[in-house]
């Protein structure tokens, strides 16, 4: 076959092309440090990236609930505590009450007094806020539950149902403990709560003795199921936890899949730089030093 | 999984970061443990140990409470029996005074001046049992001759948990019967009044004694009472500590161990953020 100078000229610009187009390819990959820039890259590495990028997202979605569920949680718990210790208040002077000698008109009236106080308290914890809603609301967040429970207003549609946060597809968590559920639910063999701290305080101011041992029951009763809807709340953030810690990691190994699939090797990329450079380098001095000469470096001036 | 040198996402240092999380939690929930002494801060931590921590407390607050309540019983029923030990002495030395107003020797003038003390003797009976007050309550006037004084020794409001003690009225008007008075007082102006006088007085310090018999004896019961409670209570507050308290050694030995952890992992992540930079050092 006869090699033309312009065969030789069309056959290395081709080559040089050829290795312009290898070294665009590796600076891509270099300046962004992807392997995947482009669907055309590798269509089934990108499209299971795509795949892992919604599925990050969507747990870091799941996580922000889980943080703001436990954080109302943890808030509801304090407050509930904090109820809790004024009720073992109510029943440590409840029994004091009861005793005889300690049933002068005046430490009756000092008795109903301090209870009154307490009751007080109670109901100022029911109706505590985090931001504009109220903790113990139930699904009627804006109402007051003092108003239904204390007062004589009408419950609220929803004061008796629990917020469920839904925390991943198809799993819900209820984060409330409504007022509803401490003061109205009636325990087995007793009155409710609202009930029987109102009869408390009525029985006391009349002096009326006999009933008071009643309530004493009926105070044991309540306290037993406020502990244990604590209890129950406890029970649902230790869920919740779990759950967070959980997804938390799931998150990290994802990440570190997609981070995987669509990273590039930096240290092989960087590599067939320089392979590429020094092919590059070579063709242009290949070019510089051999095409140059041609018949007319060789007629007579 | 094999780690490239990828520059977009540090696989080691994303792995370190999500442990030392996990070590600062437990981290923080060791300073709770430690700071507070109790195991159980919240319902969170441990919802049964709780529940049955919460009714314990319950329980010893309401114990604490009947003990204090037996407490004052039993002043209550001292100042009772102080006051009927008053009164048995003053009916021993009416006694006296009618036996020797019985004796044939006196004439009219010994025996008024005899009735005369022997009627202010019995003036002061009436007045002790009037008077004598506990936090404003009567004791000795029959108030709690027919219902009793209740005292609720326990924390429920079953009778188990209730002791009940009559304190009879310890008046003139109730130790004698309406028909010896005269004049609302036993008189002994002659020698057969003075005899008959003799035989009531007997009678009533018998009465008397079985009075206190009564409620000494509930006093004792109660002082059991409040022994018993003390020992439950304590009992109690034991078992609650071991549910709700830090086991200090261990907490502060895993603490030790997180802060090790924590230092290490803080460590590693500051290797594992400039492993991406080595690969700098390629292009140069």
């Amino acid at each position: 076959m006869r090699i033309t100078p312009w065969m030789e000229q069309q056959q290395f610009l081709y080559n040089l092309e050829n290795i312009n187009t290898s070294m665009q390819n590796v600076q891509e990959q270099l300046s962004t440090g992807k392997v995947l820039n482009l669907p055309q890259d590798d269509p089934v590495a990108v499209s299971q990236d795509m795949d892992l990028a919604h599925e990050i997202s969507e747990m870091g979605a799941n996580l922000s609930t889980v943080s703001s569920g436990l954080s109302w949680m943890n808030a509801t718990e304090t407050a509930l505590q904090g109820m809790l210790s004024q009720l073992q208040q109510i029943q440590s002077d409840l029994v004091a009450a009861l005793n005889t000698p300690n049933q002068s008109a005046g430490g009756l009236a000092g008795y109903a007094a301090t209870i009154r106080q307490l009751i007080q308290g109670v109901y100022q914890i029911a109706d505590q806020k985090l931001g504009d809603r109220y903790l113990f609301g139930g699904q009627a967040w804006n109402v007051a539950p003092s108003s239904y429970i204390e007062g004589s207003a009408t419950m609220p549609s929803g004061a008796d149902q629990n917020v469920a946060y839904q925390i991943a597809p198809g799993v819900s968590i209820d984060v409330t403990v409504t007022a509803y559920s401490i003061f109205e639910s009636t325990p087995t063999g007793a009155v409710n709560l609202q009930t029987t701290l109102s009869n408390i305080v009525n029985h006391l101011e009349s002096g009326d003795v006999t009933s008071l041992q009643g309530d004493l029951n009926d105070l044991n009763l309540n306290l037993t199921n406020v502990i244990d809807a604590n209890a129950d709340l406890g029970a649902r953030i230790q869920r919740m936890t779990a759950a967070q810690n959980q997804m938390q990691q799931y998150q990290t190994n994802l990440t570190n899949l997609k981070g995987g699939i669509e990273g590039a090797d930096m240290a092989q990329v960087m590599t067939q730089f320089s392979t590429d450079q020094v092919i590059y380098e070579a063709a242009l001095q290949m070019g510089a030093q051999i095409l140059l000469p041609s018949l007319v470096n060789y007629l007579p001036a | 999984m094999s780690l490239d040198f990828s520059v977009n996402n540090n696989a080691s240092a994303a792995s370190i970061l999500s442990n030392l999380q996990y070590v600062n939690n437990e981290i923080n929930t060791s300073y709770q443990q430690l700071s507070t002494g109790n195991r159980i801060n919240s319902a969170a931590d441990d919802p049964a140990g709780y529940a049955i921590s919460q009714q314990m407390i319950s329980q010893v607050n309401a114990l604490n409470q009947a003990i204090q309540n037996a407490q004052n019983g039993i002043s209550m029923l001292q100042t009772a029996s102080g006051a009927m030990n008053q009164i048995t002495s003053i009916l021993q030395t009416m006694n006296t005074l009618a036996v020797e107003a019985a004796n044939g020797t006196q004439n009219s003038t010994d025996l008024q001046n005899l009735n005369q003390e022997f009627v202010a003797l019995q003036n002061q009976i009436n007045n002790i049992a009037n008077q004598t007050k506990f936090n404003t309550m009567t004791l000795l006037d029959g108030t709690f001759a027919t219902s009793g004084v209740v005292f609720q020794i326990n924390t429920d409001s079953t009778t188990l948990s209730q002791l009940t003690v009559t304190i009879a009225a310890v008046s003139i008007g109730a130790l004698f019967s309406a028909s010896a008075l005269s004049g609302g007082y036993l008189q002994i102006t002659s020698q057969t009044l003075a005899q008959q006088a003799i035989s009531l007085v007997q009678a009533a310090i018998t009465s008397l004694s079985a009075y206190q018999a009564q409620v000494g004896a509930v006093e004792d019961q109660l002082n059991y009472t409040v022994s018993n409670l003390q020992n439950t209570a304590d009992n109690l507050q034991n078992a609650e500590s071991t549910i709700t308290n830090t086991d200090m050694a261990q907490a502060y030995t895993q603490f030790s161990q997180q802060q090790v952890l924590q230092q290490v992992g803080l460590a590693m992540l500051a290797q594992a953020d400039q492993q991406p930079d080595a690969i700098l050092k390629l292009l140069q």
